[in-house]
């Protein structure tokens, strides 16, 4: 399934954060995205792009690190094979900390990755580089054929206007 | 007075009038041509090295550990020392890539990626060491993590600083790898995007996860960022704190002190730092990466040196102090042996690696001058291998007479030490030579130019 929709290509940072601002003027998109050789800053609020969900998925991670590092320290401390030293207390807290701690940056550091991942929808969903030099120092504003309201020939002509030096229509009756 | 133009001025962190895609031209290049003489030659002696070391690690694990010189009264000898050394010189690759980028400190985009590499290899290289102590590797697995058995079912002690370490080093080796390779996922589309042979697509493919710069998925990428740093910080201090943590606990001379856990962390970031010198001195030139890597870059960095060196040294002497002011004898004993007693000369060369050597970067000439930089890191190298030697071997005198004894490094002590400098340059060549040496997202992201460009883009509104 090739994807089909509208690229500008725009000459640098400065004329594509100017040129989403100025695409924003008129209309909200709601599938809009950028191609972009690093992240560039601001450029999300230019766009009004949601922030990330992530922060969420990484706390409840390390709390269930945290929470399974209390667990099986108790339970194989206390409960599964008990070993009374020095007459010191089974649950001896204090002494685990560290590996709460460690197990609690173990799992965080899981979600982190993999919830990144995942909310890009990589490696499963990824779609095909519409142009190999995004990761080079390309830039351009992409609105998907499934944006509401979506008409190839104005469009191209708001994209032009709001400062792209190039436009091309990817899909259909494309090469 | 005026201070002169270059103190006033912030130099680019991007030098000799390259562009964004010179960027990429540049940090692909090694990558995607044969490499030089230089490189081969280097490769091939530190493949050499490890190819001793891995003979010396089946003779040791086969004749026996008799082979290395531990014995009753120093049971941890070199492999302790080598591994707190190596541990600590990965402290580096984590500061650069974490705390500098929580203070928004922009020169660390063009050395972060090569530090964090330095920090997976310098943590794979201490991993060796604990497993082959135990003499018998293949086991070792078994010792040091919990696993449900049919012995009790006896689990490891998790009162003990040992099994700390096990999983503080466990969890710092995968974070750094999983920071590191989050990191190389947009670069390594970069390099999948400029491949043309099928090899090299389908790898810097499978690698880069289809990654193809959406803004919706920067946005993602820069929220793990941040969260790997904040994670990573107190990470990163933990895990020296922790290792400390093997002496401190302990209740012998000179080792059971509280100033552990801080001049450990000094020393591992000293250290590391100085390694961090050691080795872009001449990858820069290697690579042909002048213009990224800066003369302005190393100075920072000789910089931290001179900052934690100062803080090692200040512990070296508080140390010293209070174990006088203590009115402990045997505490005393403990500093006055390793200063004056059979390995006085570790000592010395300890305190004048650590304690004098940074000193030298005060002066801005030998910040900026190449071979003196070179030199002096390498000096820190020795100088923080023997601080751990020091606190490992002078216990050799400890404060019951009948455990007295001498700790001499063999043949194959020595030989692990080398090899394992062998194994760590052998990987960290390799990573030059197949993976972007710079993180080329980020110097795009903090070149002059895109700099000036959003500065723009906000007066325009």
């Amino acid at each position: 399934m090739t994807e089909q929709g509208i690229l500008g290509y725009f000459d640098g940072p400065k004329a594509i954060i100017l040129g989403a601002k100025r695409m924003r003027k008129t209309r909200q998109f709601r599938k809009w995205d950028a191609f972009t050789p690093f992240a560039v800053h601001t450029l999300d609020e230019a766009m009004d792009l949601p922030r990330s969900i992530l922060p969420w998925f990484v706390l409840a991670s390390g709390l269930s690190g945290l929470t399974f590092a209390i667990w099986f320290l108790s339970w194989t401390s206390a409960v599964n094979f008990p070993i009374w030293v020095g007459g010191k207390p089974m649950l001896s807290w204090p002494a685990w900390v560290p590996i709460f701690f460690e197990l609690t940056i173990l799992f965080s550091a899981w979600a982190n990755l993999l919830g990144m991942l995942g909310l890009c929808g990589l490696p499963f969903h990824a779609k095909k580089p519409l142009d190999l030099r995004f990761t080079d120092d390309k830039f351009a504003l992409w609105i998907p054929s499934d944006e509401p309201g979506y008409d190839a020939a104005a469009l191209e002509a708001a994209l032009r206007g709001a400062g792209a030096s190039d436009v091309r229509v990817v899909g259909k009756g494309d090469a | 007075m005026n201070a002169p133009e270059s103190l006033r001025q912030r130099r680019p962190l991007v030098t000799g009038g390259k562009t964004v895609h010179d960027v990429t031209l540049d940090v692909c290049a090694p990558a995607e041509r044969w490499g030089s003489m230089a490189f081969w030659s280097s490769f091939s002696t530190s493949q050499t090295a490890m190819f001793l070391y891995l003979c010396a690690w089946l003779l040791v694990q086969t004749i026996g550990l008799k082979l290395v010189g531990i014995n009753n009264a120093s049971d941890w000898g070199s492999f302790i020392v080598n591994f707190v050394f190596w541990v600590g010189i990965g402290h580096a690759g984590t500061l650069i890539s974490a705390i500098l980028f929580l203070f928004r400190q922009n020169w660390r985009t063009s050395i972060n990626r090569a530090a964090e590499a330095m920090t997976v290899f310098a943590v794979s290289c201490a991993g060796v060491f604990p497993m082959l102590h135990t003499g018998r590797p293949w086991l070792a697995i078994l010792f040091v993590f919990p696993y449900p058995n049919f012995r009790g079912p006896l689990w490891t002690n998790f009162r003990s600083p040992l099994e700390w370490d096990v999983f503080a080093v466990s969890t710092y080796a995968t974070v750094s790898v999983l920071f590191w390779y989050m990191g190389m996922i947009p670069d390594l589309a970069t390099l999948r995007d400029r491949a043309r042979h099928p090899i090299r697509k389908f790898f810097y493919g499978l690698f880069s996860m289809g990654w193809r710069g959406s803004m919706r998925h920067w946005i993602h990428y820069e929220t793990a960022y941040m969260i790997f740093a904040a994670i990573a910080t107190p990470l990163v201090l933990s895990v020296h704190t922790i290792v400390s943590f093997d002496f401190a606990v302990s209740i012998l001379p000179g080792w059971h002190t509280t100033i552990y856990p801080p001049y450990f962390v000094a020393g591992a970031i000293f250290s590391g730092f100085a390694m961090v010198v050691t080795l872009l001195v001449p990858a820069r030139k290697l690579f042909h990466l002048e213009d990224y890597i800066t003369i302005d870059h190393l100075e920072v960095m000789n910089k931290i040196i001179l900052l934690t060196g100062s803080l090692v040294g200040f512990s070296y002497i508080t140390e010293f102090f209070i174990a006088v002011y203590s009115g402990s004898p045997f505490e005393q004993f403990a500093f006055v042996n390793r200063a004056f007693g059979p390995f006085w000369w570790a000592y010395w060369i300890m305190m004048s690696c650590n304690l004098i050597t940074p000193q030298f970067f005060w002066f801005r000439y030998i910040r900026r001058s190449i071979p003196l930089m070179w030199t002096l890191s390498l000096f820190v190298n020795v100088g923080m291998w023997f601080e751990r030697y020091v606190i490992v071997v002078t216990l050799t005198r400890s404060f019951l007479m009948p455990s007295w004894g001498a700790y001499i490094m063999t043949f194959w002590d020595v030989v692990i030490l080398a090899g394992s400098f062998g194994q760590f340059m052998t990987l960290f060549l390799l990573f030059c030579r197949v993976l972007p040496v710079c993180n080329m997202a980020e110097v795009k992201a903090f070149h002059p130019d895109t700099l000036r460009q959003i500065r723009e883009s906000h007066d325009h509104d």
